[in-house]
Order: C-alpha cells, then sequence, then structure tokens
C-alpha cells in the first residue's frame, strides 16, 4: 500500500459526503419551493395598479396592490410600492407598516431604506422604535441569509477541525483557524438570533390612525398620552379588542387594536 | 147575408185556416229562400312583389254562426286575420242575403308560386270550404312602386385601394303623404366593411319632372380586398298609402320593400414595394403632432408623451407603427381619444396618449415617433417622422441623501432634509414564491449541523484507531498478516486458474511463511520446514503440523523438481486455507 493512500482515501471520502449531502438539501429545498417568475396576470395587474398610481389615485392603487399581496407573497416591490401609495394617500402608518416589510424582505435595498427613513420622518424620531447602530448593520442581511452564513462558518469550522485531527503535523495553523472560525460561527448565531427577535419574535405596533393610549384595556380609562399616525410602539400583550404597547420615551398603555397595525402580523 | 155563390174559391176568399197556413208556409219558404250558407274567397291580387303583402276576402253567406272561417297552413306563407269584418244584408225580389266578409293578410317569406288550399268553416256539422287559390311572389321592386317611392344608392368614387373609406350616400325618395318606414336603408356590401349610418337632412328634389322628398343617409365603407366588388343593393321596409275603394289614397297603408341599383367598384391593392416598416394600415391623408409633459425627469418618474393623428381616412381604425423603440424605457399601453369632425368619422383627430418611464439616468432622448400612411391621392407610401426629443433624466432622489460620507446602510445618517419627496415605485414585480418557513426553522437545516459532526467524529475515530496501530506493533502485525493471507488466498484462486505452479506455490509458501512468523513472533522469512517442529511442536496438534510439513514439501517439489508436481492445483486452496484459518487460532506466543 502507498504511503497516505489511507488519509487521501479518507479525505475523499469526507469530501464526497459533504458534497452529496449539499445537493441533498439543495434538491429537498428546491423541491418545495414555489414559483420563482411572476405570471403574466400578476404582472399585468401590478402594472394596472403601478398605471394607477401614475395616474394619481393613490387610494385605488393602493387598494390593487392589496389585492395582489395574496397572489404575489413575499415580494418586496409589492410591499414597497403599497407603501409608496399609502404615504402618497396620506396615511403614514399603513405606509411605514409596508415599508418595513420590504425592507425585512430586501434589507439592503437603498429604496426601500431610503423612504421608510423619510416617513418615519415625517413623524418624527421620537415616535420611532429605536433600533440601535450595531442591529441597523445585522439587519443588512435577511434572516435566511444569515441561516446560510451560520450554516457556512459552522462548515468551514469543523472542516478546519477535520483537517487537524487528519493532520496532525498542521494542527497548530489549523486549529486556530478552525477556532477562528467557529468563533465567527457563533457569532452568526447571535446575529440569527437578533434578526428573529426583530422580525419575528418582536412584534411592533406601527399606528395607522392616531389615538389615545389609555391607562386600561377600557374605554372609559384615562388617555395617558397621544400618538400620531405613523408612530411604531412595543407589543407587550393583547386583549381581545386591546393592545398593550410601550413608547420609546413615554411609557406603556393600552391602545384600541383598530387603531394599530402589528407587525409582523397579529 | 153571405150565399154559397158568395163563396166562389177565389184565393182571397180562402177560409181563415188556410190562409193562416198558407202564410206559415210563405214564411218557411222566405227562410229557405235565404238559402243554403256558402264560403268564398278571393284574392285582391293574385301577383306581388318581395316584401309586399296581399289580402284574401274570404265571404260567409247566410250562415247563422259569427266564427271565422279558418286559414289553410301552407309553408313560406302566413294568414293573419285583420280586425276588418264587413257584414252585409241584401234584399233582392224579396229574397234576404246576409253575408260576412273576413279579411286576411297574405305574406311570403320566400318567392315563388304558392297553391292555398280553401279556407274551411264548420257549420252544423258539416264544413264548407272555399275553392283554391293561386299566389305568385317574384323578386325584386313592384315596378309601379317606382312611380311613388325608391331607393338611389350614390358612391363619391368607384376606383378606391384597400383600407381606403369612400363615402356613401342612400336617399330614401318618396311623393305620398303618408309613406311610413321605421329603419335605416340596409346595405349589402360584400368584400367592406361599412361604417356608422347617419341621417342627413331632408331634401326636396325633382325626378323626372316630378317632386320627391329626400331623406338622405350617409356612411363611408372600406375595402378589405382588392379585386371588383359590388355595392348594394339597398333595401328597406317601406309601408305606402293605398287607394281606397272610393278612389283616394287614405289611412290604409300597403307594405313593400324598397331596392335600390348596385354599384360596381373596382378595388386596388395596395403597393408591394416601398412598405415602410411598422407600417399599420392606415389610408387617407394625415398629419402628426406629438407633445411631451416634461423634458426634465427624474429616473423612474414617468413622462406622457401624447401624438395626434388627424387628417381624413378611418380615423377611429387609426394605429401608431408597430416599429417604437422604446429600450431602456418602461412603457404602458397608450391611451386613446377621437375627435371627429364629421358625422362618419372620415375626418377628424385621433389622440394616443402614452407614459414612458426612463429607467436610467444614461437615457439622453425620447426615441424617434413615426407614423406611416398610404395616399391614395398621390398613390405611395408616406411617412411622418417626429425625430428623438432630448430629455434629462436626473438619478432618484436617494442619490442625493447618501452624499456626504454616508454609509449606504445607514440611512439615519442622510441628510431629511435633502430628500425632498419619497422615492418612486418600483416597475417590476420580482420574483417571489409560496410564503415558507426561513431556512432555520426546515427540518433539514438541522442535518446541515448534524452532517459536520458526524464528519468529525468518524475523523475522531480514525485519529483513535491510528494511534492505536501505531502504539502496537503486534497488532499491525496481525492486522497486516490478516490482510496478505485474504490476498494470498485470492491469489492462489489465479494462479489455479492459469495454472501456473510457480507462483501458486510461492504464494503457499509465503502465506505460510507469514502466518507462522506472526504466530510465532519470528521474521517470516526465517520460518521454513526444518524449523518447523522447533517452533510448533507442543502448541499445535500433530495433525496439523503435518499438514504444514506436507504444505511446505509441496512448495519444495514445485519449487526444484516441478515436472513431479502433477497434482490439482485447486485442490490445494481448501487445505491452505484451513490451515491458515487453524494457525491463527494458535495462540501467539
Amino acid at each position: 500500500m502507498k504511503p497516505g493512500f489511507a488519509r487521501r482515501h479518507s479525505m475523499r471520502a469526507i469530501g464526497l459526503i459533504l458534497l452529496g449531502l449539499s445537493l441533498w438539501a439543495g434538491i429537498w429545498d428546491a423541491a418545495g419551493a414555489g414559483p420563482n417568475v411572476a405570471g403574466d396576470e400578476v404582472e399585468a395587474a401590478f402594472d394596472e395598479a403601478n398605471r394607477l398610481y401614475e395616474q394619481g389615485d393613490y387610494e385605488a392603487a393602493a387598494a390593487a396592490y392589496e389585492r395582489l399581496l395574496g397572489a404575489a407573497p413575499g415580494t418586496a416591490s409589492l410591499h414597497y410600492n403599497l407603501g409608496n401609495a399609502w404615504f402618497k394617500a396620506g396615511k403614514v402608518g399603513l405606509a411605514i407598516w409596508h415599508y418595513r416589510a420590504a425592507r425585512d424582505l430586501s434589507p439592503r435595498d437603498a429604496d426601500i431604506r431610503a423612504n421608510l427613513q423619510f416617513a418615519r420622518n415625517q413623524v418624527g424620531a421620537s415616535e420611532q422604535v429605536r433600533e440601535g447602530r450595531l442591529g441597523r448593520w445585522v439587519e443588512l442581511l435577511t434572516l435566511d441569509e444569515w441561516g446560510l452564513v451560520s450554516v457556512a462558518l459552522f462548515w468551514c469550522g469543523m472542516a478546519g477541525v477535520v483537517v487537524a485531527q487528519l493532520r496532525p503535523g498542521n494542527r497548530g495553523s489549523i486549529r486556530f483557524w478552525a477556532r477562528l472560525l467557529m468563533v465567527a460561527w457563533l457569532g452568526s448565531v447571535l446575529a440569527l438570533g437578533w434578526v428573529w427577535h426583530g422580525q419575528r419574535g418582536q412584534r411592533v405596533a406601527v399606528v395607522v390612525a392616531e389615538g389615545g393610549i389609555r391607562y386600561g384595556p377600557f374605554e372609559e380609562s384615562q388617555i395617558q398620552f397621544t400618538v400620531p399616525g405613523g408612530a411604531e410602539l412595543r407589543v407587550l400583550d393583547t386583549r381581545e379588542g386591546w393592545v398593550r404597547v410601550e413608547h420609546a420615551r413615554r411609557g406603556s398603555g393600552w391602545m384600541e387594536l383598530s387603531l394599530v397595525r402589528i407587525y409582523p402580523g397579529s | 147575408m153571405r150565399t154559397a155563390r158568395d163563396h166562389n174559391l177565389q184565393p182571397w176568399h180562402m177560409p181563415r185556416l188556410a190562409r193562416c197556413i198558407l202564410m206559415v208556409a210563405c214564411l218557411c219558404a222566405s227562410g229557405s229562400m235565404l238559402g243554403a250558407a256558402t264560403l268564398s274567397a278571393a284574392l285582391d291580387r293574385d301577383t306581388i312583389y318581395e316584401g309586399e303583402t296581399a289580402e284574401v276576402a274570404v265571404t260567409v253567406q247566410n250562415a247563422s254562426s259569427e266564427a271565422a272561417p279558418s286559414a289553410p297552413k301552407v309553408e313560406n306563407l302566413t294568414f293573419q286575420l285583420t280586425s276588418d269584418v264587413e257584414t252585409r244584408l241584401t234584399i233582392v225580389n224579396g229574397v234576404r242575403t246576409s253575408s260576412r266578409v273576413y279579411r286576411y293578410v297574405v305574406q311570403a317569406s320566400a318567392l315563388g308560386e304558392y297553391d292555398i288550399p280553401p279556407f274551411t268553416l264548420e257549420l252544423g256539422g258539416a264544413t264548407l270550404g272555399t275553392r283554391p287559390l293561386r299566389l305568385r311572389v317574384l323578386p325584386g321592386q313592384n315596378p309601379t312602386i317606382g312611380q311613388y317611392a325608391f331607393l338611389q344608392l350614390k358612391v363619391a368614387k368607384q376606383r378606391l385601394y384597400v383600407g381606403e373609406g369612400v363615402p356613401v350616400e342612400i336617399g330614401v325618395a318618396y311623393r305620398l303623404r303618408g309613406s311610413q318606414y321605421r329603419e335605416a336603408p340596409q346595405l349589402q356590401q360584400e368584400g367592406l366593411t361599412m361604417g356608422r349610418m347617419e341621417q342627413g337632412e331632408r331634401r326636396a328634389e325633382r325626378f323626372g319632372g316630378i317632386e320627391f322628398v329626400v331623406d338622405p343617409f350617409r356612411t363611408f365603407v372600406v375595402a378589405a380586398r382588392p379585386g371588383n366588388l359590388k355595392l348594394g343593393p339597398a333595401t328597406l321596409p317601406f309601408q305606402l298609402p293605398v287607394r281606397s275603394r272610393l278612389g283616394l289614397f287614405g289611412g290604409e297603408l300597403m307594405s313593400v320593400k324598397l331596392l335600390s341599383s348596385t354599384i360596381d367598384l373596382e378595388v386596388l391593392p395596395l403597393p408591394t414595394e416601398g412598405v415602410p416598416a411598422g407600417f399599420a394600415g392606415a389610408v387617407g391623408q394625415f398629419t402628426m403632432k406629438v407633445e411631451v409633459s416634461t423634458n426634465l425627469v427624474t429616473a423612474g418618474d414617468p413622462i406622457l408623451v401624447t401624438v395626434e393623428i388627424g387628417g381624413v381616412g378611418p380615423i377611429e381604425s387609426l394605429q401608431l407603427d408597430s416599429h417604437a423603440e422604446w429600450e431602456g424605457f418602461k412603457t404602458y399601453a397608450p391611451e386613446t381619444s377621437v375627435e371627429l369632425r364629421d358625422p362618419l368619422g372620415l375626418q377628424g383627430t385621433k389622440r394616443f396618449a402614452q407614459a414612458v418611464i426612463p429607467q436610467s439616468a444614461e437615457i439622453k432622448a425620447l426615441p424617434p415617433i413615426r407614423f406611416s400612411y398610404f395616399d391614395p391621392e398621390r398613390q405611395s407610401f408616406q411617412t411622418l417622422v417626429r425625430e428623438a426629443i432630448p430629455i434629462t433624466v436626473r438619478r432618484g432622489t436617494v442619490m442625493v441623501a447618501y452624499q456626504g460620507g454616508a454609509s449606504p446602510g445607514d440611512p439615519e445618517a442622510a441628510d431629511p432634509e435633502v430628500a425632498r419627496e419619497i422615492v418612486h415605485i418600483k416597475t417590476r414585480l420580482g420574483t417571489y414564491g409560496a410564503i415558507r418557513p426561513p431556512l432555520a426553522m426546515r427540518p433539514w437545516f438541522s442535518g446541515l449541523y448534524v452532517a459536520p459532526l458526524l464528519v468529525w467524529l468518524g475523523a475522531m475515530w480514525w485519529r483513535w484507531r491510528q494511534s492505536k496501530l501505531a502504539s502496537d506493533p503486534n497488532l499491525r502485525r496481525r492486522m497486516r498478516v490478516a490482510r496478505l493471507v485474504r490476498e494470498g488466498l485470492a491469489a492462489l484462486r489465479q494462479a489455479a486458474g492459469r495454472n501456473d505452479t510457480e507462483t501458486f506455490f510461492a504464494t503457499v509458501f509465503r502465506l505460510l511463511q507469514e502466518r507462522l512468523g506472526e504466530r510465532t513472533g519470528m521474521p517470516a522469512t526465517a520460518i521454513d520446514e526444518l524449523n518447523l517442529d522447533e517452533a510448533l511442536r507442543g502448541r499445535v496438534e500433530d495433525e496439523l503440523l503435518d499438514e504444514v510439513h506436507e504444505l511446505f514439501r509441496a512448495c519444495s517439489v514445485a519449487r526444484y523438481a516441478p515436472g513431479r508436481m502433477n497434482a490439482a492445483l485447486a485442490a490445494f486452496i481448501p487445505r491452505v486455507e484451513q490451515v491458515m484459518a487453524r494457525l491463527e487460532e494458535m495462540e501467539r506466543r
């Protein structure tokens, strides 16, 4: 037997196993994928809604975009255009809600971020849910993208660990890179959790119509303070017809559910 | 006192009883002298023209019943009983005659000659019938009618091109007061398309010295194919007042069908050479005007381009050239509007308003706009061109907001006062799919973490095995010898198959050396037949020792005296296998 044959054979086998797993995962995922390209009818309806927007009929355009949400879910462009239509129609709260949805689907789109910020500026900085600088950078990737990054880092780190096992002579340098990659992987998992919490774990109530924050979930309860349309409040609790929210600066209270739209969904 | 002489037999001198009887008899006779009931029918005319009606008068005489006679059933003929029932009672020479006249209007739906069966009437258990009648229905218009009403068909020209609109007038001319018609004339136009029909102002016109009233109906036709085509005839259901029984034109109307003459048209095909690209079939004389809403726009904002095509020709069917070059623009289907200058639709303006959206700041001009048409007067194609219109496309507002070194992912660093408006909508929907859970929540995602762990565990196990092998030379030797034995036995089978005696026994010899060396702790090369007893006596059964001797002896014979080795090689293989297995069980020293 030639020297090193066993090692090369083992590494070749490991590589084939990893390649096979990757292909299997990709095929499995692709098999469950939905339509990849917008159908002609949906495109035509989208164009018609755009036409209404161009003609200045923003309410009608918004209604047309809303009808498309069922046919073309998860489309950043649709939420973005819907946000524009609501903004032009004077409904800043709904516009911010849809800009947020568009941003979560396409976090690096400069137009979406600009319009979201523009809409928020109309409401006022004090009415926004504060996002830290680190959070803004973390949210440049979507949930799925962070998932892929964490898997890739884990694989690279584990590959380094495996190679260190198989090549004890180079263990020192390999171990250093393997550890570095595992640390990066831990960071990616934290980022994944952060984005998850921001998009799914933490709910935000976007005020669609100006209303009062009350002490209790009753119409008879006294109003503590009023928030404008477009304000973003953290959701703490919900009861039938009421939601308990927290304002960034003014405290918490109860608001009628009909005055808000909860993101990412009630 | 009356005597017997006074009772002469003079009629007027009949006894009273006899006079009564005679009177009754006369009355009865007078009743019977009304005659038997009779039924008769007569046509007012036995020849009519297409679209006209005739009248059947059915007379019932001396009938006590007032029931109307039954009309016969004839294919393509309809009989309509009118409400005009005439009752007569005549006494001639003491004979009374009562009669009722029923009038039926007969209408034919097809040309031809018809035998009309008898009209019938059930009367006192008997059936009365008329004699059969004959009616002829001829094509065309009753020439007599033309003295009172006719249709006149006129066309502007009889030589035209395919797609060219030509005005047509149908004049309804009549001179009798009380003439009526309820619809516009119908025009047969095979191979031609007809435009809308408009009624013009009534006028008076003299034909053959007689003044007629003319109601003009105007339209236009467009030839759809070349060749010799016929226009017409035009037809119109018309009602003419008829002469009454007193000889005057009264309130009764007669239904007729007016027919015009036909006109031959020569339709020329459009030339096939020199047809402009994008020509959409317009024929006539036209002008074009183009306007844009703005020359300065931000990328993604729309520009409204308005094209007005005006002139003479079928305006409503005009289309812009299909050869538009809107590369780099997002376009929407144009909205159209038509303004006609004449009621026929042959003169006017058609407006096309189209929103186009430049997609990038690199675009410097709107592309040229062309409209091609064929001019029948010049008999050639013409193309109207509006050359490229320069425009300035600014970049989107977001770029202004990112000046000053702000990072692209940090919109809070943007100066909000610089952004004066939201960025425009997106024109592409993009890709989408069914809502699915995030990757991290899908079942196979966990597998992506498990797989490297499994590989790592496998590597660890392999590393541990390598270490163990490195620290135990006996184990290494044992594993090596076991592999050698497996490979050697396979080589023996191959050599036996080739009947290669030399190789066969050389391999047997080597296998015995390796196995015995490994079991005894001696170098393999030190093992031979001479020191077998020393190595194995007391450790293996004598039978096994003898067998090993036999194998060694056979190897020696094969090596030194191959001519004497005539045993079948395959028979040795089971013996070698058995020896190898039994030696492996031997306790190692």
